[in-house]
């Protein structure tokens, strides 16, 4: 598929459905889930924008990037969260 | 349970069907991915539990990898696959099973109308993003027929491009390591004093 509307369209879904997840649902891991398709959804943008560009590499970078710090910062808040929850069973 | 089974099988094959008809081979593979990505999200909406949640998002990201793909971009599909599907999913799947439940009265109208609200909005810009880059450049090229890994780790760890970005990163990454060891040590240390009681 050539062209920049058809990815932006599935980008702007997942985003709308990421920001939706994080508010309408209470649960820490629903949130998380939701933080990590809103951040998907960036990646594409980068990617998709970079190759209209012509320079896919810079925006292939910034998605690994994104993708990486993303991942970081699941793993941190899943790790507070375990800790408060059992500190709250205790 | 087999008729929403169904129900996706049908949207699925519809999406793949619209996909060729419009742009042949490479649009049945972008309609599947879309399809897998979009329903997937859905799924990880309204899902009852966590863990169902967890599992509809492997088809988000099995979906977007997909569309990575067919930009041309074979690393960070590979990137996304196994970091996301085989790390973060692990992860979130394994954190439902232990966190407790938070106890949410589970509304359909509620996602829906949140949907719309934060869905239109986005829509627009969507929109506007299109026109801006439509002004900018009237033909997009398509992607690239060889892979762009060696390229991309030159520009990684080149000083004049992306070095700096990705030390930023590797500083976060060491960061979220040190504090995560810690919250589980200290977790770890709690549970030994109080005799193994969680």
């Amino acid at each position: 598929m050539s062209g920049l509307l058809p990815i932006l369209c599935v980008s702007m879904t997942l985003f709308a459905i990421g920001v939706s997840c994080m508010l309408v649902r209470k649960g820490a891991p629903h949130a998380l889930m939701g933080l990590v398709l809103i951040l998907n959804a960036s990646a594409l943008n980068f990617v998709a924008f970079a190759r209209l560009a012509q320079d896919p590499i810079d925006g292939t970078a910034a998605a690994v990037l994104v993708l990486v710090v993303a991942l970081a910062e699941v793993a941190l808040a899943l790790a507070i969260l375990m800790h408060l929850a059992r500190a709250d069973r205790e | 349970m087999r008729l929403q089974i169904a129900g996706a099988v049908i949207v699925l094959a519809a999406c793949v069907g619209a996909g060729a008809s419009l742009a042949g081979t490479p649009g049945a593979a972008f309609g599947l991915c879309a399809a897998l990505a979009i329903g997937g999200a859905l799924g990880c909406l309204f899902g009852r539990t966590p863990t169902h949640s967890a599992r509809a998002l492997l088809a988000t990201l099995f979906g977007t990898a997909g569309l990575f793909l067919g930009l041309g971009s074979d690393l960070l599909a590979v990137t996304q696959l196994a970091l996301g599907a085989g790390g973060a999913l692990l992860l979130l799947s394994s954190a439902a099973r232990q966190m407790p439940a938070a106890g949410e009265q589970h509304s359909l109208a509620r996602g829906v109308a949140s949907l719309l609200i934060v869905g239109l909005p986005t829509a627009f810009i969507a929109w506007r993003c299109v026109g801006v880059a439509r002004f900018r450049q009237a033909a997009p090229p398509g992607p690239r027929a060889f892979s762009e890994a060696a390229e991309l780790g030159v520009a990684l760890v080149d000083p004049t491009r992306l070095a700096v970005a990705l030390e930023i990163a590797v500083l976060l990454l060491a960061v979220a390591l040190v504090a995560g060891a810690y919250f589980l040590g200290r977790a770890r240390a709690t549970r030994a004093e109080t005799g193994g009681q969680p």
